[in-house]
């Protein structure tokens, strides 16, 4: 069995990541804290529940990154030939996964609720001698559940970039949205002060609208990139500048008459092939190697792609059948 | 293009009306205005079931602990009391449909209908008293009375004993 050779990480890469490792580390630790401070006032109110459920989902993306930079760099092997890298595929799904079902199933809890026309009940707790109605100890909590998430979610953004890492730009908005949703529960337990028992299951319901909104967004992103989408940008669906640079790269190879590449994500790095087609056909094998090695220097994301030989005719069979496609882009 | 999240023109709505429904009031407020009605109707509408000792059945008063309580909390409202004799089940009903204002039943916080109504913080040992659900303001005022009743209750009870 030949072996893919492995993807060199460039040092300020490695860098880049052990910084994105810990900020997940720190992550989890302050939203355990969140998750025990809000625990201890939870009530009924259905928006806190609801927010307290997003801070313990909101675990799972870290997790899930934790492990899969664990696995993706080891060595390409007799039995994985390809090595491992999608593994950072299978955890964007499995964070997008997450939010979508549990968003769903919490806009159904909040609907029925509401239909119910279930009034939550707050009351009183004693508090070093003081009787403090507990509403206002919830919305405490909450506040201080909204800072430390958007600080790191606007840290993680960075290194998202840089990595080309979907599942920590994931990670990264939900703990850019947990503020919105600490804000609408707090909205809730105010309405339910003012006597609007309904406030509290409709922001709930617009918490969870949210978090599904999200799920379904990153689930569409993770399964096109799982059936090998052309590379894209980290958020949306704007196809990866990569691909733009590594043909220039091709076409401004003396020998080189005319050149496309056919690509993929697999996770930080992109795979394919490179088709070229040679002005004559002196030393072929030596510049087909130098072909690969030049795209390899062009950008540290080019893991493994093939350089392959095509005549002209060929070339442009190829390249028509693709500009047939319905919804072909420019190439 | 992304398009718009589905929620994020109604925040500023569902705030809006929050802080038009808040206003000065005093915090929190009863979505059915239980506490204002009992004011304004001068009476307190209780529903009580036999639990000796928390409710003694003498004709159609009350007597006991929990009797007293509620009777003490009426005086400090400056309404009288109006007992309903009749089950736990049927006073529950009740309840959620707004047709009493406290049940006195000598019910504990481990009671499973108390998760369905407004159960109050246990005012001894585990024991609670109930008020309609989500009637916060009612229950507020129920709490801060016994919180304010429990040194006596605990003097005469033992703390830590549930009589029963």
């Amino acid at each position: 069995m030949i072996v893919r050779q492995p993807c060199e990480i460039p040092a300020e890469m490695r860098e880049v990541i052990r910084g994105a490792v810990r900020l997940e580390w720190w992550t989890l630790g302050f939203l355990t804290t969140i998750a025990v401070a809000m625990y201890f006032t939870l009530g009924s109110s259905q928006a806190m529940k609801t927010a307290w459920v997003e801070d313990l989902l909101s675990m799972i993306p870290p997790v899930l990154f934790l492990i899969s930079i664990r696995i993706h760099d080891e060595r390409p092997s007799a039995r994985f030939p390809y090595g491992k890298r999608r593994v950072v595929m299978i955890a964007f799904l499995g964070a997008a996964l997450t939010l979508l079902a549990l968003g769903g199933y919490m806009l159904l809890d909040a609907l029925m609720k509401l239909a119910m026309r279930e009034h939550p009940t707050i009351g009183t707790k004693v508090v070093f001698g003081h009787q403090l109605w507990l509403g206002w100890l919830m919305i405490a909590a909450l506040l201080y559940s909204i800072v430390p998430p958007v600080v790191l979610g606007h840290l993680k953004k960075k290194p998202a970039h840089a990595l080309h890492e979907k599942t920590l730009s994931a990670d990264a908005d939900m703990n850019k949205a947990d503020w919105m949703t600490a804000v609408a529960a707090i909205l809730g337990v105010l309405g339910i002060g003012a006597g609007l028992w309904w406030a509290d299951s409709v922001a709930a319901a617009l918490i969870s609208a949210d978090i599904a909104w999200d799920g379904a967004k990153n689930t569409k992103s993770a399964v096109q990139d799982l059936i090998d989408r052309r590379p894209s940008t980290v958020e949306g669906d704007e196809r990866d500048p990569i691909y733009d640079r590594l043909r220039e790269v091709l076409l401004g190879l003396d020998w080189v008459r005319d050149a496309d590449l056919r690509l993929r994500d697999e996770g930080h790095v992109v795979a394919g092939e490179a088709y070229v087609v040679p002005a004559d056909g002196r030393d072929l094998l030596d510049r087909l190697a130098q072909t690969e090695s030049a795209l390899r220097d062009a950008d540290w994301r080019v893991c493994d792609v093939v350089a392959v030989p095509l005549t002209a005719e060929a070339f442009a069979r190829r390249r028509a059948r693709e500009a047939d496609e319905p919804g072909a882009e420019r190439s | 293009m992304t398009p718009r999240r589905p929620s994020t023109v109604l925040w500023s709505l569902l705030g809006a009306l929050i802080f038009a429904g808040a206003g000065c009031q005093p915090f929190p407020r009863d979505p059915e205005r239980s506490l204002e009605r009992a004011r304004e109707r001068g009476s307190l509408r209780v529903g009580v079931c036999e639990a000796p000792p928390w409710v003694i059945r003498e004709g159609e008063e009350a007597r006991g602990i929990e009797a007293g309580l509620v009777r003490s909390f009426a005086g400090s409202l400056g309404v009288a009391v109006e007992w309903d004799w009749g089950s736990v089940e049927e006073h529950v009903a009740a309840l959620e449909a707004h047709r009493l204002d406290v049940v006195a039943a000598g019910m504990t916080e481990a009671n499973p209908s108390a998760k369905k109504i407004g159960a109050t913080r246990p005012y001894f040992g585990r024991r609670v008293l109930a008020v309609p659900p989500g009637e916060n303001a009612l229950l507020v005022e129920l709490e801060r009375h016994l919180e304010g009743r429990r040194s006596e209750l605990e003097a005469y009870l033992r703390p830590g004993e549930d009589p029963r």
